[in-house]
């Protein structure tokens, strides 16, 4: 029994860490599944958004010696205004118009990083960034639960977003953009809630990471994030509130959980080639999921629950 | 005026690669209405098949410019084939095709660190002589770079508007089944297309890896001011890429002599959102080849 509990938990930093990782990706692939899986918004600048977050909630922790709840209420903010002007860009754009607009947001937010030096470190790094309380030893494990908290929050919200008035807005604007607007919705209005809404829950994701890392780097708000939350939104289901969770334990939980903890790779592998097969095979499942199986594993909305939702009204 | 000459040359001699890399992308952009966000890929994968070429081979870089350009053409080719025209057959949405475009990305920028290595790689190319014009300098290699990509976009341009095989294309990018009545082969033509797109990208690697280096990340660096160039300057079709990319060139030389350059590149990536905001959805319907 000691055995097992030792393989399974004998190395408690890496686990807590890789479930940090793993809560992240979930929180982040949930508000991204309100853009693009119900309000049919293609945002390609996800890293951009929570790192906007991330930064910003450094910063006033670093360099303007400001308190937690302050600097993470900047830190959603921050989130909040670039979601705000992003979806004022692209309220009237197609969707490469957005790809472009959303990835150019996620670039100049990087390029600011790097070259801001006097604010944010550059690329010497911005720290020490440490927990808000203290609780011995296992303060991680505390901050854990609460970012495992903050996930569910996002989770029922979303749940009730499908089942809500608002709801049934986001999903006539992302199915057919057109006919909504000729039924005098507020299309443009409700793409720039959306995404000034959701971008600020990024922001907030981004600071409460932070404290994981205690020293944040511009190379920390790399494509990859943003590749590492779409495929687990598009291998769980777009469409459905949990498809990013079911998407992020197979592939964030399998590669930077299970493999990395579990399985006995020599270093050389665990440093190179292993990081490069993960990327590959991200890429090879984006491919294969929308090619065979476009809703993912949970498949289509739950229509029935959202008839019922309509009769409440 | 000495300014203007300096901002010119500079952004001429630099950025001479991004027309023929947007010149490419405005190629499958316009035809399939796909905006590809693999065609970075093909870019990086025209900077290591020069490179390999180069060193591997001895030849020169002229003569590995030439295989990288027709290997990164079959490449595109066969992307084409394998995935879009899979999703183009099972009718998946523009959004989704965009998505599947950036797995192929990400798919193709690793697994070629499997097959060339995860380090950068150089050319070996004979080193080059210095020259000034205006007080600026640059080097021989970069002059020859820019008079050969001068050459190629034209070839290009006449190519696509002046050849039966690029009338083709353009039927086919305005009315496809209009030119399928009229006797067009899709297939061909469209693969004609795809080719003549991957050996821009890859030509336009080419000249960027021997630059600087083969790297992994070389065409994603670069895709984001592509793809602006061709939502901005493909509403006046390749001409309007053509002079989209080199007023590109010349405006960030302009901006990173009088600003330091990280906020120069910010500066133009605020102009380019701008101009899509301004223009809003208007440029989709302007957009012909």
């Amino acid at each position: 029994m000691s055995a097992v509990w030792d393989y399974l938990f004998g190395s408690p930093a890496f686990l807590i860490f890789g479930t940090y990782t793993l809560m992240m990706i979930v929180g982040l692939g949930i508000l991204l599944h309100l853009q693009l899986g119900v309000t049919g918004i293609g945002n390609f600048g996800v890293a951009g958004f929570w790192g906007a977050g991330l930064y910003a909630f450094g910063i006033m922790q670093v360099t303007y010696d400001v308190g937690f709840w302050l600097a993470l209420l900047v830190a959603t903010a921050a989130g909040g205004v670039l979601g705000l002007i992003t979806g004022w860009v692209i309220a009237d754009l197609d969707d490469d118009g957005v790809l472009a607009a959303t990835l150019a947001v996620a670039t100049i937010v990087y390029l600011a990083i790097d070259s801001e030096k006097d604010i944010t470190g550059g690329r010497v790094g911005l720290g020490t960034i440490d927990f808000p309380f203290d609780v011995g030893k296992r303060t991680d494990l505390v901050w854990l639960a609460i970012l495992f908290g903050v996930v569910v929050v996002l989770l029922w919200y979303a749940r009730r977003v499908h089942r809500s008035p608002y709801g049934r807005l986001l999903i006539a604007t992302g199915t057919n953009e057109p006919l909504a607007r000729s039924l005098r919705k507020p299309v443009k209005r409700t793409k720039v809630g959306v995404m000034a809404l959701t971008s600020a829950g990024m922001g907030a994701l981004g600071g409460l990471y932070g404290p994981i890392v205690h020293f944040l780097f511009p190379t920390q708000l790399t494509v990859a994030i943003t590749v590492s939350v779409i495929t687990a939104l598009v291998l769980g289901g777009q469409q459905r509130p949990l498809g990013a969770f079911v998407g992020a334990l197979l592939t964030v939980g399998l590669f930077d959980i299970v493999i990395k903890l579990y399985v006995p790779l020599p270093k050389d592998l665990l440093e190179h080639a292993f990081p490069v097969t993960k990327q590959i095979i991200f890429g090879a499942l984006l491919i294969f999921v929308l090619l065979f199986r476009p809703l993912g594993i949970l498949g289509r909305m739950r229509r029935e629950q959202h008839v019922k939702g309509l009769s409440r009204v | 005026m000495d300014f203007v000459a300096k901002a010119v040359i500079i952004g001429l001699t630099e950025q001479a690669p991004l027309v023929l890399a947007a010149m490419g992308m405005a190629l499958i952009y316009n035809l399939s209405k796909v905006i590809n966000v693999a065609f970075a890929e093909t870019i990086t994968l025209g900077a290591y098949f020069a490179q390999w070429v180069n060193v591997a081979f001895g030849a020169s870089f002229y003569l590995s410019l030439a295989v990288s350009g027709v290997l990164a053409g079959v490449l595109s080719c066969v992307t084409y084939l394998v995935v879009f025209r899979t999703a183009e057959r099972r009718g998946v949405g523009p959004v989704e095709v965009i998505i599947i475009s950036l797995g192929l990305s990400v798919l193709l920028r690793y697994a070629l660190q499997f097959v060339f290595g995860y380090e950068a790689r150089f050319f070996e190319t004979p080193p080059p002589r210095f020259m000034k014009l205006f007080g600026v300098g640059f080097t021989s290699f970069q002059l020859t770079a820019f008079i050969l990509v001068v050459a190629l976009a034209l070839l290009f341009y006449l190519f696509v508007q002046k050849t039966v095989w690029g009338r083709q294309v353009r039927a086919l990018a305005s009315d496809a089944d209009l030119a399928k009545v009229s006797g067009i082969n899709p297939l061909l033509t469209t693969l004609v297309m795809w080719f003549l797109a991957g050996a821009a990208g890859g030509l336009a690697g080419a000249f960027w890896g021997v630059g600087s280096s083969a790297k992994p990340g070389l065409g994603w660096d670069r895709f984001l001011l592509t793809l602006l160039v061709v939502l901005v300057g493909g509403a006046r079709g390749l001409r309007g890429v053509i002079l989209a990319g080199m007023g590109t060139g010349v405006l960030l030389s302009a901006l990173k002599l009088e600003i330091a350059p990280l906020r120069a590149e910010i500066v133009l990536l605020v102009a380019f959102i701008l101009v899509l905001k301004l223009r809003g959805n208007r440029f989709r319907e302007l957009a012909k080849v």
